[in-house]
Order: structure tokens, then sequence, then C-alpha cells
């Protein structure tokens, strides 16, 4: 559902074609082959359903992960346990039953979670950044009123350090957010300047184990 | 009844009086002017001549005037309306003085013995409306305010649509001299026409009564709606004449006796329809907001919850469910409305946004997190009663079920009715399920201690860490949290690590999101459990404390204890990032999104500012290690009767 849309016929269009896209890609997907996973076409659906079910909002338009939820790209989970824990997941994951999504597309997903393209983008190191400049960086771009001065989370967004989500997927999460965090634009944050806030965020100290601190006794 | 034939015969000798009066004073004034232009100037060296005006022999060998005060067989409006208050059960009332009510003032400061009602003296109306509205939400009863009927009411009105927009009642006495012909020049500008309109849209009644008779009945209306669900403020206009008129003694006007209507409850095939649902769903959600009217609204849930095994959220308008029941599904929101097949809200002020989402872009959008297929259910007094200009009604959610009634009395049938329903095999399937929440709301819990962890030795001060160095010293006590910092998008630190099991222990929201709300509540709480021997206990953010600090002033005053631990970030924090949001959306960097939203440069002494108030203050703290021992010597003042503030630099929310 979208309120308030207030884009150009020409968004307009591009939006028309890339449903009407989505919906061939979805007919193809579920008429005319079997699922086929760490094909092309497997992983061209497969990052269709990813975000039309909404797996993004929580694990990442890769499937890194995020304070909210485990990375799943490249897990070492095999295609039918990770089928059934969709069905049935732990902790606070809502199920997906088989009539909101099908194995079929439960498939792809998984194939689009395996593909070279994401794969790439969990092992990609960061590029260098002072930990000093990004404490001041992080501070002067406002990242500390939704994450908190040490990055460790707050009400209005998760965690980000120590042991930040990998470099790819933060930068493409920052330029382009997939819940109500604002997005930063290269011509307000250049992929340096995300690369120190970076090493900041790798640089938190980590925090002591919880049943050491005696005011957290539950 | 009309005013009495005497009353009004007496009336109009005032007007009389006063209209005499103030032509001598007129001439009393020119004849002193006039004195002084044909007065020669000083000489150099002589104390200048007076310029005040100066009794003249003229006005000393006037004869005397008729003395005007009460005789042995008189006492006066205001007498008579603090009786009818006395009859309400007010143990207080908040004001700000004020001219137009002096005469009720000065009936219950000395006519009253000034107890039930005790004037408690407030230097804001804001101050006084919020003070009013938290110590409901405590006690479960009503205190009154007073106010002028302009200057005043202008002032309370935005701590009033706070008090609109909660559903909690507030009595509210204005002044006003209704007649013309006998104002003084200052009740010019305090005089209006309809003094209530201003606040008639976020207001559920209100009268300006013409007679002692009108008044009584009024005052007793006035109360008797504003505590029926759904409860509401209401507004009484009394006349400032009215007050101030003599009565005979001996008229006895009648006092109208208060009957409180019992809430409404909701029928019995639709609450029938609702069990049903309740018992066959395989994945049932309780949501809670305004429903825990009373201490026993608790019970029921609990009662309803642990017949089901439902999971529980807990939106916090009220202290709704405890914050450790293995119920309580309220730190994983969003996971539990995703996974229920059936959600009942009770008392539910945004149903939409329960089972919705909305995506704060450039371009808005919304999501459904409810499943499709999920039935949705209301039981509200929010059906019964809306105005049109103040929006606070919400987005209209297509549901399956309605129920136009108060949830806590729809409750009892309601629990009766699922009882009856239950089979053995579905009792099965309940306890099975209340494991998997148990299991839930445990793992919940447990990654919320671990986040605490996450920058626990910090400056400034982690809010996480503030919260647990306040719990360290308070969980052997007998605590309320009474200000309005508890819940947001995913808990607030106190629930998450604090342990809610009584009804007191939390008093809800400002209600309209008007800030300034926290300071004067946590006043109004804290005088509510004084009575009880509690300890009250306030994380006070500092925006919100800017607004009226004078209140502290007035916990001073009244020796009401009160341990304020600020929560000092020194910004108006939430504004601060809908300006980033801007700035964001537009592309323009936000470097300079701090302009305007920042409280610092000079950085503002919490603790100076309470010490000038005349209360305890240690302050600012900005190593955590120094926050313990800070709130032992605070608490320990608190516990010697009086308020304390210990100020603390923290991180933003």
């Amino acid at each position: 559902m979208r309120i308030g849309f207030r884009g150009t016929a020409a968004v307009r269009v591009v939006i028309m074609a890339v449903t009407l896209m989505a919906g061939v890609v979805a007919q193809a997907g579920q008429a005319a082959r079997a699922p086929q996973p760490g094909t092309d076409q497997g992983v061209v659906s497969g990052r269709l359903s990813y975000t039309q079910t909404g797996c993004d909002t929580c694990h990442g338009t890769d499937g890194s992960g995020t304070a909210a939820a485990p990375r799943i790209a490249t897990s070492a989970l095999q295609l039918q346990a990770f089928i059934a824990y969709v069905r049935k997941p732990t902790g606070t994951m809502p199920a997906r039953s088989a009539e909101a999504i099908s194995d079929r597309n439960l498939t792809d997903i998984y194939a689009y979670l395996h593909s070279p393209a994401v794969r790439s983008a969990q092992t990609a190191a960061p590029p260098a950044g002072s930990v000093a400049a990004g404490a001041m960086l992080y501070k002067k771009i406002g990242c500390y009123e939704c994450h908190a001065n040490e990055g460790q989370g707050g009400a209005q967004g998760p965690r980000l350090g120590p042991n930040p989500i990998p470099f790819a997927r933060f930068g493409t999460y920052v330029r382009n957010p997939a819940g109500d965090m604002p997005p930063y634009t290269a011509k307000v944050l250049s992929d340096q300047d995300l690369a120190t806030i970076y090493a900041f965020l790798e640089a938190r100290p980590r925090p002591p184990a919880v049943n050491s601190i005696p005011l957290l006794a539950p | 009844m009309a005013r009495s034939k005497g009353s009004t015969q007496r009336s109009i000798e005032r007007r009389e009086f006063l209209q005499k009066g103030a032509l001598a004073g007129a001439a009393l004034v020119g004849s002193a002017t006039g004195a002084a232009a044909q007065s020669p100037a000083p000489a150099a060296g002589q104390p200048a001549a007076p310029t005040t005006p100066v009794m003249t022999a003229a006005a000393e060998a006037a004869e005397p005037r008729e003395v005007q005060v009460l005789d042995e067989n008189q006492r006066c409006g205001s007498d008579y309306m603090v009786d009818v208050f006395k009859s309400l059960g007010f143990e207080y009332v908040c004001a700000n003085p004020g001219s137009s009510f002096r005469g009720l003032h000065e009936s219950i400061i000395n006519y009253g013995g000034n107890k039930s009602p005790e004037l408690i003296t407030c230097c804001h109306e804001e101050s006084s409306v919020a003070m009013a509205h938290a110590y409901y939400k405590a006690e479960g009863k009503p205190i009154a305010v007073m106010a002028h009927g302009t200057v005043g009411l202008q002032h309370a009105s935005m701590a009033l649509y706070n008090a609109w927009c909660d559903r909690v009642p507030v009595y509210m006495v204005i002044g006003n001299y209704n007649d013309a012909a006998v104002r003084r020049p200052a009740e010019w500008y305090h005089g209006v026409q309809d003094a209530a309109a201003m606040v008639r849209d976020f207001t559920k009644w209100d009268d300006t009564p013409w007679s002692l008779t009108h008044f009584a009945e009024s005052a007793v209306r006035a109360y008797k709606l504003a505590v029926t669900p759904p409860m509401a403020p209401t507004v009484l206009v009394l006349d400032g004449i009215m007050m101030e008129d003599a009565i005979a003694r001996d008229n006895r006007l009648p006092i109208p006796r208060l009957t409180i209507p019992a809430p409404p409850q909701g029928d019995s095939g639709s609450v029938e329809d609702v069990a049903r649902l309740l018992v066959a769903a395989e994945s049932p959600l309780l949501v809670a907001d305004r429903l825990a009217r009373t201490p026993n609204g608790m019970k029921l849930l609990i009662e309803l919850a642990e017949t089901l095994q439902a999971g529980v959220i807990d939106q916090g308008s009220r202290m709704n469910f405890p914050s450790r029941h293995q119920l309580n599904q309220t730190q994983r929101a969003a996971a539990a409305v995703g996974e229920a097949d059936v959600i009942l809200g009770l008392e539910v002020s945004d149903f939409w946004a329960t089972v919705n989402t909305l995506r704060d872009q450039l371009h808005r959008s919304t999501h459904r997190i409810a499943k499709p297929t999920a039935k949705l259910i209301t039981i509200t007094t929010g059906d019964l009663y809306v105005r049109a200009n103040y929006q606070d009604f919400r987005r209209l959610q297509d549901l399956d079920l309605a129920i136009a009634a108060d949830g806590e009395a729809t409750l009892p049938s309601l629990i009766e009715a699922v009882k009856r329903l239950t089979t053995g095999d579905r009792k099965r399937v309940f306890q099975e399920r209340g494991a998997k929440l148990a299991e839930a709301s445990r793992a919940a819990a447990e990654r919320s201690r671990v986040a605490a962890t996450y920058a626990w030795d910090a400056s400034p001060v982690s809010t996480a860490r503030l919260s647990a160095e306040v719990w360290a010293q308070i969980r052997n006590e007998d605590w309320s949290l009474v200000s309005n910092y508890y819940t947001d998008a995913t808990g607030g630190w106190p629930r998450k690590l604090w342990n809610f099991d009584k009804p007191y222990q939390w008093l809800g929201h400002a209600g309209g999101g008007g800030i300034g709300y926290g300071a004067p509540a946590s006043v109004g709480g804290a005088l509510a459990n004084r009575r009880h021997g509690r300890l009250s206990v306030a994380i006070q953010t500092d925006g919100d404390f800017m607004y009226a600090p004078g209140v502290l002033w007035t916990a001073a005053h009244h020796r009401i204890p009160l341990l304020s631990v600020m929560n000092n970030n020194r910004a108006y924090h939430m504004e601060l990032m809908h300006v980033q949001r801007m700035c964001n959306a537009r592309n323009r960097g936000v470097d300079r999104g701090t302009i305007g939203s920042e409280l610092t440069d000079p950085n503002i002494d919490y603790a100076k500012l309470a010490q000038s108030l005349g209360v305890y203050a240690e302050g600012p703290i900005t190593n955590p290690a120094d926050l313990g021992p800070a709130l032992k010597r605070a608490i320990a003042v608190v516990k010697r009767g009086e308020p304390a503030l210990v100020d603390v630099v923290t991180q933003v929310r």
C-alpha cells in the first residue's frame, strides 16, 4: 500500500514496469520451471521473493543480518532445513505458512542467498579508515541520534558495533535503507566517510559478559 | 433555586458602593495631583516629594463609610461551593493564584480549613493540570484545579489536551467575572463571554452556573461525567460575584448526591462471540493500552491471559500487565502480532498502528504486519465518544468485531465465557502454547540484558546503565515510576530491566504527546503516593523539565518526596531526529541538523536549578561509576520526606 505518492510520471512508469516484470517472473517461476537453486533464473526470482516477503526488513537486503535478525546469507543450513525453519521458527521470527510463501519461492530465496553476488558481499574487505576521525564523523552526521553514542543501539535504531555487518552490506544499507532510517547519498556522505565510520564501529570495545555485571542480574 | 432576594439586593448595593468608591478614588487622585502641581520644586539638596498619592486633610476628615464585611448571620457563596467540593471528596486543589477565584481561594483556606481539599501552590497552570492528571492515574480519584478563566485556562490548555487524549478526568474550576458592570480594570483582561469555549473541543462537558443551586448540580454533574468512561476533563466556570456575594448562614442550600454510573459492559452475545474466537485460536494475542482503570484491571488481564495461555502486549498507557510475566510479549511485539490469528485490542487507542506500520520516508508507505487472515477485535469506550476537530481518534482499521464498551468492565464476563467454552483438548493446546510463549519471553528478556552491557562504562552515561543503576537502588523498596519515561517503540529500558508487577508502579504517558507533562506529572504522582509511603521515582528528561521547572518548588514547598533522575541528553532529541530526516530526504547533509534542537552553549546546570528551588540536588554526573553513590544519598533525602534530584549527563535515548 502506498499513500501520499508524489512521484513523477516517469517514476510511475518505471514502477509499473518493475511491477509487471515481477509479475512475469513470479508467474514464470510458479508455472514453467522446476526450482533450480543456484541458477540465474532462481537467483533473480529469489531476490524478488526475498524483498516481497519482507525478509529484508530484519535480515537486510542481501541477508547479511541486522541487529534485529542474524545473517542468513551463505549460511551452512541445508535447503530443507531452511524451509523447515521458515515454517516453524524459534525466537522472534514470525512463521510463514505455505499459503504465505511456497516451497518453490523459498527455494529461490535460498538460491539468491547463496549466489556469487551475495557471497562476494560477505567477504569484501572495507577500505582503511581512521577510528578517531570515524568517531567525529559518527557524531557529526547524526548516527548517534538513533544508534547511540557508542553504536550500541537504542530505541530508534539497532546496534551497529562492535562486530558490524560486512562493509559492503553496511554501505548498501546506508545508501538504501529498508526501514525508517533516512538514506545518506554519496553527495552528503562519501564512500571514504563510510569506511571511516565503519572503522569507528569496528573499534568499539566489546562489552563485559552480562553475568559479570551484578546490576543486570535478573 | 435562584439567588436569594437579599443576596441580590446586597449585590446591587455592592455595585453602588464600587461605583461611588471609584468616583471618590478619582477625586482623591485628582486632588493629590492638583496638590502636587501647586507645590514648589524642592530646593537643591532637599529630598523630592513623594510621587505616590497621600491622604489629604479632606479625606481624613471624611465621614466613615459603611463597613462591608460578613456579619455573624452570613456566609458567602464560595463557602457553599467548598461544602459541595468537600462532598465530592477532593483531597487537593492545585492552583496558581488568580483574582477571578479569590473568593473561592479564601473559602478553601479559611472556611474549609485548607483540608480536603488542601490548596497546592503551583507556579504554572500547566503544572496544576498535569499534576492532577497523574494524581488520578496513581490514586484513581480526581483532584481539582483552579485557574483564571482566560489567562489561566490558556496556560492550562495544553495539559488539558494531554488529559483529554489520555482519557483522564481533570476537574477544572475557572473563575470569571461574568457581569461586565462590576469588573475591576484588570478583570476586563480576565473577563470572557464563554470562558470554556477555548477548550471545548477537548473536554467532555462544561457549564457556567447562574445560581448557587445551579452551581451545585453542575459541580456534581461535572464530577460524574468526568469519571464515567470514557473519562475526560470537565470545566466549571464560576462567576466571581457569585463566589463573593453573601448568603444567609441559615440558608441551607442542598448538596446533590453523587452517584457514579457503572461503566458500560459489552453485550453478552458479542462477548460470547469474542470468547469463541479466542478459544478456537491457535495463536491469540491480547493487546492492552488504556485498559486498567483500577488495580483490578491488571488482575483481570492476568486471569484472561493465563486462562487462554495467550500472549499479551502492554502498550503502556496504563499499568496493564506485569513486565516479567511469562506471557508478556511486549519486547517482541511486532513478531507476536505477525504470529497471531486472533488479536483482541482492549482499550487500544491506536489499533491501526498495532497491526500496521508506516514507513516515514520522503514518500510515506504503509505495510500490514498482522496476517491477512487474522481476526481483529476491539473492546473500547473509544467508540462511544469522539470529537471532530482534534484528530486523536487515529486511522480507521477494518475489524471483524467491535464492542463499544469499557474493557475492564467487560473482562469478567469474557473470562467466564472463555472458561465455559474451553474443553480439555483446548486446555492441552493452551498449555503447549504457553510454554512456547514463556520461552520467547525469556529469550527476549535475555537479549535485553545483553544489549544493556554495550557501552556499559561509557561517558556520557548510557540510558541502559542509568536505568540499571536506579533499579539497583529501588528494587527492594515499595517504588513507583511516576515520570513518563517507560515505553517506546521497543519497550524502554525500565520496562526491559525492572520488575513492574503492581498497578501503581507505572502511570502511563502524557496522552497527547505534549512536552512539559513529565515533570509536573511526576510531582502529581508523588503527591498521590505520599500517603501510601511509596518511593516515587522519576527519570526526568531535560527538554520536558525546562517547560515549567517551578514544579520542583511545589514539591519542596509541600514536602512531596520524589527522586528525580535527570536523563540529561542536552537536546530535544526526538525533534533533532526529525530534522535530520528532513536533511537526509532533501539531500543537503545533516551538519547543521542540531541547530534549533540542542540545549547546549551554555549547558544547563539542573542541580543548581533544583537547589535554587529548595531541592536537594547533585550533579552533573558524567562518570557512570559515580551514579550509584549519588542515588543512595538522594534516596536518603527522599525517605526523609523531601524531593531530591540527581543530574546525569546521558546518551541520547
